[in-house]
């Protein structure tokens, strides 16, 4: 937790309440749960981060950000295999860096994180607006 | 001059006064209550505590530091003022052995009260790995618990035969344990340059040892990218650093005993003089690597450096900044530097306000830079903006500390608080074989 610079990991400080996600099993065919198999579920007094939702993986199926975003900003995908996808479109990803000028946070650590950030363009509406009823961290409704 | 009997007579263990009881009374209800807060937060998890994702160590690491720092007495006093063959150390160093043991053992304590699951313990073993600092802390802890019992136990052979006899008659129950714990010690010849061989072995080793904890302890720090941490100054600044507050705590303990016990025969003004000296030093040293540490990066500051050093020099942690800078470190070393400051009750003040300063400047050192990550914080409630410690860590911390006041007074209950063969070989009164020819 102290050593990543990005602060994106959390911590487990009480029981999770991860609702119906928690009950997700990985059935690794008897591997015990390590950091080579990610996905497992929240567990108490440990740290979590964002692990692309490897279950959803398995099924075929796009990370929840991904599918979940109205507007497609999300790609996910597969360096290695160079194609990225928002459910709509399945793009090249290092076409897709370079037209649209794709950066990486931080990038002078030397951290090499895989995760990209494209700068925002042709924006129509001003972001400031819209946010009047906009409450930081209970914009999105937990799972009870 | 003193005879040999009333030498032995004056430093050998007192039994616990109402005083005594008292205070160990005290001491273990508090040590209760942090027990019972500990199952509370071992059943709740870390919840309880006022740790969230941004400041996710807290006052039991900052503790931690403390306690490791305090470790550091042992190489300070017994080892160095050996090897530059100070012999005024005598009636001090197992004061400093005590403090030592009491505090690394504490530290390898506290770190486990910070660990959520402490029940994968075992994982820090089974599982380490070596280019992890948390493994380095994981061999540095318990090779310093080990080198600081040896320290404390080898010089105190002699003086453990020496009671053996002086209870024989009146307390033929401790007199028997005193017996097994000398390991048969006789005094002679063999046994002694055996003894000698030993604790220089010991001592040599203790300063290695200290350093490589002190730096460790820092590099857990400096070996992470925050702004506050990485930083080239950690490994001097957490030695410097840890002589301070061993020093202060040893004048702190110096002090209650020398008055408690009533040995104003043995450690005289001339002893505080000499520690206040020595403090001076330290403190100045310290001041040197704070300047480092604070006052040149002002000049390169980047932006994210600069609101870290702002929100200590004049913001959210100014008044507990400059407190420690100022009552830990900048008084301290003015008070010292004069001669009417060295005498014992102005040095017990300044120890007291080293301790202090450096409890709350190990604070100081852990908690504002997790709260000024690279990336803004966001998307979290308002209350994980800020720090400050909950009743649980309050209550367990200060549990922590009375036990290590409590192995610090049970050991000087049991031990003599000041060597007594080596004072009396000192001052030359008896050839030591003589007294245990009977």
């Amino acid at each position: 937790m102290a050593a990543c610079p990005y602060s994106i990991r959390v911590f487990n400080w009480s029981e999770p309440a991860q609702g119906e996600t928690s009950e997700i099993t990985m059935h690794m065919d008897g591997e015990q749960p390590s950091p080579d198999y990610a996905g497992m579920p929240s567990i108490k007094g440990t740290p979590d981060k964002c692990d692309f939702c490897p279950h959803t993986i398995k099924n075929n199926e796009l990370p929840h950000c991904v599918t979940a975003c109205p507007n497609g900003v999300f790609y996910f995908g597969d360096k290695y295999e160079d194609t990225v996808t928002n459910g709509e479109e399945t793009l090249r990803l290092g076409q897709l860096l370079e037209d649209k000028a794709g950066y990486r946070l931080m990038e002078e650590l030397g951290t090499a994180p895989s995760v990209y950030y494209l700068p925002p363009v042709d924006r129509l509406v001003d972001f400031e607006k819209g946010l009047e009823d906009y409450k930081e961290f209970e914009s999105v409704e937990k799972p009870e | 001059m003193k005879n040999y009997e009333t030498i032995v007579n004056d430093l050998t263990p007192r039994k616990f006064g109402k005083r005594g009881i008292t205070w160990i009374v005290i001491l273990i209800v508090l040590i209760i209550i942090g027990l019972i807060a500990y199952i509370d937060q071992i059943i709740k998890g870390q919840e309880v505590t006022n740790m969230r994702d941004y400041a996710l160590w807290g006052i039991y690491i900052s503790n931690f530091v403390f306690f490791i720092a305090t470790s550091f007495v042992g190489s300070v006093t017994v080892a160095i003022l050996r090897l530059t063959n100070n012999a005024w150390r005598t009636p001090l160093v197992r004061i400093a052995e005590i403090i030592s043991l009491a505090a690394i053992c504490m530290a390898g304590l506290t770190i486990m009260i910070d660990m959520a699951r402490p029940d994968r313990l075992l994982n820090l073993f089974v599982h380490a790995r070596l280019q992890s600092p948390i493994t380095w802390d994981v061999i540095i802890i318990p090779t310093s618990i080990a080198l600081s019992f040896l320290l404390l136990y080898f010089p105190v052979l002699p003086d453990l035969a020496i009671l053996k006899k002086h209870y024989q008659k009146t307390k033929p129950k401790f007199s028997k344990w005193y017996g097994k714990l000398s390991l048969n010690w006789t005094g002679s010849k063999v046994q002694k340059a055996l003894q000698e061989k030993s604790i220089k072995i010991i001592a040599l080793m203790i300063i290695p040892v200290g350093i490589l904890l002190q730096t460790i302890d820092a590099w857990l720090f400096s070996t992470t990218y925050r702004i506050g941490w990485d930083s080239t100054n950690m490994g001097a600044y957490f030695i410097s650093g840890a002589f301070v507050a061993g020093l202060g705590a040893l004048i702190v303990f110096v002090y209650l005993i020398r008055r408690i016990r009533k040995l104003e025969y043995y450690i005289t003004y001339d002893h505080f003089d000499k520690l206040g000296k020595y403090l001076v030093l330290a403190c100045l040293i310290y001041l040197y690597f704070n300047v480092n540490e604070y006052l040149i990066p002002i000049f390169t500051a980047g932006v994210e450096e600069d609101i870290h050093l702002n929100t200590l020099i004049s913001g959210e942690y100014a008044t507990l900044f400059w407190f420690s800078q100022i009552v830990g470190l900048i008084l301290p070393t003015l008070i010292l530097l004069f001669k009417r400051g060295r005498r014992p009750i102005p040095m017990f003040i300044v120890g007291l306000m080293v301790v202090i300063g450096s409890w709350w400047k190990r604070y100081i050192i852990v908690t504002p830079t997790l709260l000024h990550p690279f990336l803004p914080i966001e998307g979290v409630p308002e209350s994980w903006h800020h720090y400050f410690p909950s009743l649980h860590e309050w209550v367990i911390t200060i549990a922590t500390l009375a036990m290590a006041l409590l192995i610090i007074t049970l050991l000087i209950r049991f031990l003599p608080v000041i060597p007594i063969q080596r004072t009396a070989d000192e001052m030359e009164l008896v050839k030591d074989t003589k007294i245990l020819e009977s």
